[in-house]
């Protein structure tokens, strides 16, 4: 039986101010990454002029050659690429195999493992003290800062625990130990295959971390040889841009009204920065919703 | 001499052999926590030490409470505390409803198509980092060549030369209105799923009792999703001295620190630019301890008037 309460005219019109008010946010939400986009593909000199907002005026690749003959940025990229690969496939496994050992009910000292863990949720150290600890191990200058301490987390660990302990059946795993697997063989062939839903989870939320972090690289990296692209974008942002930076743009200059700006170049490698998350958002968003709400759920 | 036996292999040594496969991956895991958040946690002592490098942490002289006293001692330490909490009071005030008023409106979405582009949409800047929304900031904001400024001043609305991230006295704003754009929809996450697992028979009970949709909000959405509000509102409260480093690092540049020096950049100054560790880590420590105070009020508030808690 539908509802025999009749859509009022008050209703009516909230719902056409909902929809407009939706839209409005969408476009909200948009229109900045559109903007940086028309920039980017814009003469820069072309975009200094002013009056620059919906669509592109003077097409150019130049904003992008700029970017692609700057060894920094290329760099930059590259290592942004390497911690991302390195340390989400590092962070999943050490999440993945932490998480199904705390997961054993039987497992000697779990309580007190538990909630060792889960302070650290409520309390940490601050920056500087994580900072000294850094420049003790030697991980100044080195690519495993960027890996070795982002190798998992309390939140990670409890929503992958939660996730193994609801979704695979104590039955499973008897009947392998009764086959002779030990707990190690059960995971790698039998439980990580089929967690995928999971492990999809923390891996998206660790790549964006890594893809995202600036920080690690502008406060261990005193040479610029393992400097991520976003931490150079800090530096471009400062109006620090790198020399090799400020010589290619003057190099695809051409003459005093066209050719690249700092502005211009800085839209460009933004947009580098962002089309690897627009790449892999349609996976992002299917996983990550079911991932805060496992996480919300309490034991 | 079986019954022996048996007791045997309830010993230590016999639970740790057998579960050998499991300790090999606890223990490290275990040392993990101890050198990436414990070993720091106890390295905050220099906190009150006068810390010399030379000595290390341990041999380094006591200083008891002074960097303490220094800091709220400092000249700009009446600024700090009041940026610190006026942002978060105002990121409190206007950020906090904001997700809960979207989803209370997504909800009321008829199309499921596009309330579900709205939502797709509306999460992406979440997952953007705060180095590139302050790019995006830098040109759209821009008086001389952004799109908005120059129509704004067209239409007589704003002075053409608003500069806006130099303007100290616009800082507040921008931090709460960019934390906005950036995670509303990400956190209306959360409120959405409480708004669907609310069983449909209380609707139809309140539309029996002939309550209209506004009515229907308040008495029945309102109250199901009260304890995650609360749970949100009792995190949120705990993280009052923990301002947004990122947003706020990057956004600032020397025209506005008097507005934008909180409790998080002084200790990145003091600490990682002057190497004050000591110092620093005092001013990191007062507030860590403030905050974890906080949680645990706000978490006993909200045991007391919607039974939901944290812990």
């Amino acid at each position: 039986m539908k509802s025999n309460i009749k859509t009022t005219n008050g209703e009516r019109v909230f719902q056409v101010f909902n929809v407009i008010f939706m839209t409005g946010l969408i476009l909200v939400t948009l229109y900045p990454f559109w903007y940086v986009l028309i920039l980017s593909l814009n003469d820069g000199h072309n975009s200094r002029a002013g009056g620059l907002a919906l669509v592109v005026r003077k097409f150019t690749w130049t904003n992008y050659m700029v970017i692609l003959n700057d060894p920094a940025i290329v760099r930059g990229f590259l290592v942004s690429v390497a911690r991302t690969v390195v340390g989400t496939s590092a962070a999943v496994l050490a999440t993945a195999l932490f998480s199904y050992v705390l997961a054993q009910k039987h497992l000697i000292g779990r309580r007190l493992i538990t909630a060792l863990i889960t302070f650290t949720m409520f309390f940490g150290a601050g920056i500087i003290p994580v900072y000294m600890l850094m420049r003790d191990l030697h991980l100044t200058n080195n690519f495993l800062v960027y890996v070795l301490p982002a190798l998992t987390s309390a939140f990670m660990i409890l929503i992958t625990r939660t996730y193994f302990e609801s979704n695979i059946p104590p039955s499973v795993q008897e009947s392998a130990m009764i086959d002779g697997a030990n707990e190690l063989q059960i995971f790698f062939k039998i439980i990580f295959p089929v967690s995928a839903p999971i492990l999809a989870t923390v891996a998206l939320f660790v790549a964006v971390g890594h893809w995202n972090d600036w920080f690690a690289g502008y406060i261990y990296m005193t040479k610029p040889d393992l400097v991520p692209l976003q931490t150079l974008l800090v530096q471009i942002i400062n109006q620090a841009a790198a020399t090799s930076m400020m010589s290619a743009i003057q190099g695809a200059s051409g003459g005093v009204d066209s050719g690249p700006t700092i502005e211009s170049v800085r839209s460009a490698t933004m947009v580098v920065a962002i089309v690897p998350i627009v790449i892999v958002y349609p996976f992002l968003q299917r996983y990550f919703v079911k991932g805060i709400l496992v996480g919300s759920v309490k034991e | 001499m079986l019954v022996a036996h048996k007791n045997d292999s309830r010993t230590l040594v016999a639970r740790v052999l057998r579960q050998r496969y499991l300790l090999l991956v606890a223990i490290p895991g275990v040392l993990w926590f101890l050198l990436f958040s414990y070993y720091p946690m106890w390295g905050s002592i220099i906190a009150f030490k006068n810390f010399d490098f030379g000595l290390g942490i341990l041999q380094s002289p006591w200083s008891g409470l002074d960097h303490f006293v220094e800091f709220v001692r400092d000249p700009d330490f009446a600024t700090i505390m009041t940026n610190t909490v006026a942002i978060s009071a105002l990121k409190l005030v206007f950020g906090f409803p904001a997700p809960i008023v979207l989803a209370l409106l997504l909800n009321e979405l008829r199309s499921a198509g596009f309330k579900s582009v709205t939502q797709t949409v509306s999460y992406l800047p979440h997952f953007v980092s705060w180095v590139i929304v302050t790019g995006v900031c830098l040109q759209l904001l821009s008086p001389t060549n952004g799109p908005i400024i120059p129509l704004l001043a067209k239409l007589g609305v704003v002075d053409p030369n608003l500069l806006i991230m130099g303007d100290p006295n616009l800082f507040w704003g921008l931090a709460v209105v960019t934390e906005i754009w950036k995670e509303i929809g990400w956190n209306a996450i959360i409120y959405l799923a409480a708004i669907t697992a609310i069983d449909p028979v209380l609707y139809e009970a309140a539309k029996v009792d002939g309550a209209g949709k506004l009515r229907q909000v308040f008495a029945v959405t309102l109250p199901s999703i009260a304890p995650t509000v609360f749970i949100m509102l009792t995190i949120t409260i705990a993280y009052l001295l923990t301002t947004n480093f990122d947003q706020l690092w990057l956004m600032r540049n020397s025209a506005v620190v008097p507005a934008s020096e909180v409790i998080d950049t002084h200790v990145f100054v003091q600490g990682i630019q002057l190497g004050r560790y000591d110092y620093a880590t005092a001013v990191g420590l007062f507030r860590s301890v403030v905050s974890l105070g906080l949680l645990v009020a706000a978490n006993q508030f909200s045991r007391r008037i919607t039974g939901t808690s944290l812990y």
